[in-house]
């Protein structure tokens, strides 16, 4: 046994040594391989651009190839994994590493598998074949499979998705939708439930809410589409546990860009859950007003972060979840020049969280006009206001960050193409802002058509411009148009 | 040759498969026991750990994935039994079962981390009595890759509005033409012009915008890096206490603030239950900030302010109380805790209230360890309080007391001292020996007078570490005493050690006022128990050799003459001392000076 110890511990510091350097150069791996495949849809192979792109890939991939075997690039569950370590991105690497899982998604396959001896010749055709590759056909993967092996691309492979963890019912794309739906009602309920439990003064049971938000970050680190189309329906009956869902989701979006543990995506979760617990104890003549609120009201409207606090004091036990949630509650009406309320005795610092909670319950305040009666602003409208307000009352970073997630353009926007046709953003696009994915809902002349999605990124061939652009956005609630019927 | 015969072979090897399951099984639930039964840095549930997680790989390398199907009081294997809970609940299914797990899956690539986590989450679970903390939550916050865990999905049971129902009455046939053209050119405007049209001037500003979001400079990144760290580095509470502060300032309602003070009383006593105590330190140290800022403020004959740093007092007060203390000690000997940082620290932050509690502790501490720590407490926070120390001397259990005295030594305060009055003739041998050594470190007549009074202690041990401190104190009171008792006839029949002791303190204390004294002692003859009278004689020599004084010396000169041979060999040894002694008085000098 004595002898066994010093070797097992030498192995073991080698794994580690030989993980991070797997996590360093994955980083770096899949940031080059996004920059690789956008160039390669702009430029030609020839292109000096390009060259110099392609070389810095070849050179990563061969600096790795030396120590390992063989490289497989995989994406599974939300996350992207070079040779078994998952790799993590914060807001800086995000954006390579969606636009990849979404590249892998719609080509069908899991795993990159690459081996030696790799040419810089076979890499690049690669390169050229996925940032060309069809994504509409009917069978993608056989279609992108046919070229590898007709451009004799015979040291990198592609496999279809075949883990029993992410096949199955509920990874078709309907199904997904269908249960984020679920999931994304039940914490309304769950919201709901909590909320009564403060009102009536019971202690408030944490674990239904801790396993709703649990589900949602699940939902959202896989496909955050679905959840975030949701948040931009606004007309629910029960808006006030819907907005508090929706902060929920937008912060947790935000917390996962920011690159947050699990751990810390559930307590932020559970804070934006909550921010607005204290509600409960305002007279319900003041919440269920319909019009603008006097003074007075105000005066009483701006208790509630500190009835928040003494609300969840009640619960049972103070836990870090609590916490966090009073110190959100307390200081997202504070505004991150502190010139909100409740006013303070002592200068501080705003708390991450807080910072957090504040732009998203702006942002859905603002598009909603469900509070305290004032009129919704369209997504980008009320973006665009929020941001003449950074770093008075938003952190102006963390706004760049939210915006950047929600594109400039969000899910929900009703906007006028250059082509006159009218159409629902759908999905947001992190590699072109300006260029989500959309449904259009009405042709040139206004009339209904059959709904169809289209990706605005497209070039037409003929002109070699894009087939169509955002000329403006629209106020659904002057047409009477309720997004959630293109949501759904 | 007989034929080969498939199902026989594979269902020996599905038994083998099965046999191995239940073993794995069964070391997973070891490795819980073991961590029930022994303290977290023991070595037994660390093998154990390693054990399970070797196995557990060597299992995945031939089999790919292990999945385990939970129900309420088994595990299952393949739709076999590999585990049952034994009666009572609490087992390894029952725990898995109860949050809602149906499955549990270890899968090809585990790490050791990962089994450590598992086993963590597991152990927590059967520990806790908090409800609201499951183990489905604190898995699924781990995160991990290689273990996986099926969760009843009751969130699934909802009611979902359906897209047809929302009304599809829109109309853009007129509005959107205005949308697109402005009103005065719109009449001059048909329905084929408006594909035409575009927005300069909007997408001018939207290609501003994107410049502006689309890349963070360097220190965008860094600020947001900043953040993050800020946030890794802040615990949650602190951020909660500073808030709990504000909302405590401007709460208007003494009913309300009052209201809260108990909510804050009830959190104490949870955080002590987590032992958290570095949580309940701060908490009691926020609490005390603000009752002397409510104090402080000029307002002070506000009632208001007045009524709320009393009541805040009353709270800090009440965690320093007898019963909540007690609690204290119970946790620290049931949970067997072995890191004391922080509940030094808890205690430290109290009231002066709490001391007799914390005295108390030394009684009911089944550590040495712990008792230790309490001690350092007191010591800190005795400093200003030796009285309320000082009851602690009455306790009836000797450790106690011996504990206490040892506390009021190391404090030094003279007002410890009628409190070791009270006990330096306790009948306990180690107590009287920690008050004489006490006795040394407090100044004042006091405590000389207890040394001096220790002289006549039963127990020479105690008599002679009572020699020795009025000898350290340079005691001048016990120079009568000690005469009295040198000048007695009995005194040569007293042990050696104690002999010499009281003729060296003699020395020490009285100096060149000895000198005449200790040299009549050698030049005294007697005829009766001869050995131990020139054994008296020879002490008393080197007695003399202590003393800093050219008399001394020219004495034991005068002395080295005699016929006695010992008497002469005593004093050329007591005056080779003394020349030592000012060797090296004189060699710091020299090797300055050289």
């Amino acid at each position: 046994m004595t002898t066994e110890s010093p070797t097992k511990t030498k192995k073991e510091e080698v794994t580690k040594v030989q993980k991070l350097y797997l996590l360093k150069q994955g980083k770096s791996l899949v940031c080059q391989l996004y920059v690789s495949i956008r160039t390669a849809q702009i430029y030609d192979r020839s292109n000096l651009v390009y060259e110099r792109q392609g070389e810095n890939l070849f050179g990563l991939i061969k600096a790795l190839l030396e120590k390992e075997q063989e490289i497989f690039v995989k994406s599974k569950e939300g996350y992207l994994f070079l040779n078994e370590t998952r790799l993590k991105f914060s807001f800086d690497g995000y954006v390579s590493s969606k636009f990849l899982m979404e590249t892998f998604r719609k080509l069908q396959f899991e795993s990159l598998v690459i081996s030696s001896p790799l040419t810089a010749e076979e890499l690049d055709e690669f390169v050229f074949a996925l940032a060309h590759a069809d994504m509409e056909c009917e069978n993608p993967f056989e279609s992108l499979q046919k070229r590898i092996l007709s451009s004799n691309i015979q040291h990198i492979r592609i496999e279809k998705f075949a883990s029993e963890w992410d096949v199955g019912d509920e990874s078709l794309p309907e199904n997904q939708k269908k249960l984020a739906k679920k999931r994304f009602f039940k914490t309304i309920s769950v919201a709901q439930e909590m909320m009564e439990s403060g009102r009536t003064g019971r202690s408030i049971n944490t674990v239904k809410s801790k396993r709703a938000i649990q589900f949602l970050i699940d939902q959202l680190i896989k496909n955050e589409t679905n959840l975030m189309s949701l948040t931009s329906i606004k007309n629910f009956d029960e808006y006030t546990f819907a907005h508090s869902v929706n902060v929920c989701v937008l912060s947790v979006s935000l917390g996962v860009r920011l690159g947050l543990s699990k751990r810390e995506l559930s307590e932020l979760g559970f804070a934006a859950l909550f921010h607005d617990v204290g509600k409960v104890r305002l007279p319900l003549n003041i919440l269920n007003k319909a019009g603008e609120l006097n003074e007075q009201e105000w005066e009483e409207v701006r208790k509630h972060p500190v009835f928040g606090v003494k609300t969840l004091l009640s619960k049972r036990s103070l836990d870090r979840f609590s916490t966090r949630a009073m110190v959100v509650s307390f200081e997202h009406h504070l505004k991150l020049d502190l010139s909100g309320y409740p006013q303070l005795s002592f200068k501080k610092d705003l708390n991450l969280f807080s910072r957090i909670v504040t732009i998203a319950d702006v942002y859905d305040s603002m598009t909603s006009g469900r509070v305290y009666a004032k009129t919704p602003l369209t997504p980008d409208e009320a973006l665009r206001r929020m941001l003449g307000k950074e770093g008075k009352a938003f952190d102006p970073v963390l706004l760049k960050v939210f915006i950047n997630m929600l594109g400039i353009y969000p899910v929900g926007s009703v906007v006028i193409l250059d082509s006159g046709e009218v159409g629902v953003v759908m999905k947001a696009n992190p590699a072109e802002l300006s260029r989500p994915e959309m449904a259009i809902i009405a042709d040139k002349f206004g009339k209904k058509d059959k709904m169809e999605t289209v990706d605005l990124t497209k070039i037409d061939d003929k002109t070699g411009k894009h087939k169509r652009t955002i000329l403006k956005t629209i106020d659904p609630y002057q047409y009477k148009l309720d997004i959630a019927r293109y949501i759904y | 040759m007989p034929e080969f015969d498939f199902e026989t072979e594979f269902e020996e090897l599905n038994l083998v498969e099965l046999e191995s399951v239940k073993r794995l099984v069964q070391l997973l639930n070891n490795t819980l026991k073991s961590l029930l039964i022994y303290p977290d840095n023991n070595p037994i549930p660390k093998e154990f750990k390693r054990k399970l997680f070797l196995s557990l790989s060597e299992f995945l390398d031939s089999q790919d994935e292990l999945k385990l199907d939970v129900e309420h009081s088994r595990l299952l294997f393949d739709e076999k039994v590999v585990y049952e809970d034994g009666e009572k609940e609490g087992g390894l299914a029952y725990v898995l079962h109860k949050d809602g797990i149906r499955e549990l899956a270890f899968l090809k690539g585990l790490e050791q981390g990962e089994i450590e986590d598992l086993v963590e989450v597991m152990e927590a679970t059967l520990k806790s009595t908090d409800l609201e903390e499951d183990m489905v939550t604190m898995l699924w916050e781990k995160d991990l890759n290689h273990i996986k865990c099926l969760v009843v999905d009751d969130l699934l049971d909802v009611d979902v509005p359906s897209a047809e129902d929302i009304p599809d009455d829109w109309d853009f046939s007129r509005l959107l033409y205005s949308e697109i053209v402005p009103a005065e050119q719109g009449a001059e405007l048909g329905v084929e012009d408006r594909q035409d049209l575009t927005y300069k001037s909007r997408e001018e500003q939207t290609r501003k915008l994107l410049k502006r979001l689309k890349e963070f400079s360097p220190e965008e990144v860094k600020s947001i890096q900043q953040l993050l760290e800020m946030d890794n580095r802040r615990r949650s509470l602190d951020g909660f206490l500073n808030i709990l502060t504000e909302i405590f300032i401007e709460e208007k309602d003494f009913s309300e603030f009052s209201q809260m003070m108990e909510t804050v009383e009830r959190i104490l006593g949870t955080l002590i239950n987590m032992t958290d105590f570095h949580s309940a330190a701060k908490m009691v140290r926020g609490l005390k900030r603000f009752e002397k800022m409510m104090q402080k403020s000029p307002e002070h004959t506000d009632p208001l302010k007045k009524n709320k740093a009393e009541r805040t007092r009353k709270v800090v007060d009440g965690a320093g109380e007898e019963e909540n203390i007690k609690r204290i000690s119970q946790i620290l000997n049931e949970r067997e805790i072995t890191e004391f940082s922080t509940v030094k620290e808890y205690l430290f932050s109290l009231n002066w209230n709490s001391i007799s509690p914390i005295i108390h502790m030394l009684g009911d501490l089944k550590g040495f360890l712990a008792r230790r720590m309490v001690c350092e407490v007191l010591m800190e926070k005795g400093k200003d309080h030796p009285e309320l120390l000082g009851e602690g001397t009455s306790d009836k259990r000797w450790y106690v007391v011996r504990n206490v005295v040892f506390v009021l030594g190391t404090i030094g305060s003279e007002r410890g001292s009628k409190f070791l009055k009270q006990v330096i003739h306790h009948p306990d041998l180690r107590v009287r020996r920690e008050v004489v050594t006490a006795l040394f470190k407090i100044p004042g007549s006091e405590a000389g007078t207890l040394l001096i009074s220790s002289l006549k202690d039963k127990d020479k041990r105690i008599r002679i570490l009572a020699l020795r401190g009025l000898a350290q104190r340079k005691e001048k009171e016990a120079m009568p005493v000690l005469m009295n008792i040198l000048g007695d006839d009995q005194f040569k029949d007293k042990a050696p050690e104690e002999k010499k002791n009281m003729l060296e303190s003699f020395a020490t204390i009285a100096k060149g006022e000895a000198i005449s004294f200790l040299v009549k002692m050698v030049n005294k003859r007697s005829w009766l128990k001869r050995d131990k009278h020139n054994e008296t004689r020879i002490f008393a020599i080197g007695a003399l050799s202590l003393i800093d004084a050219p008399e001394a010396k020219a004495a034991l000169v005068q002395l080295s003459k005699k016929r006695n041979k010992a008497i002469r060999q005593a004093c050329q040894y007591a005056l080779q001392r003394i020349e030592y002694r000012l060797t090296r008085r004189d060699e710091p000098t020299k090797v300055t000076q050289s």
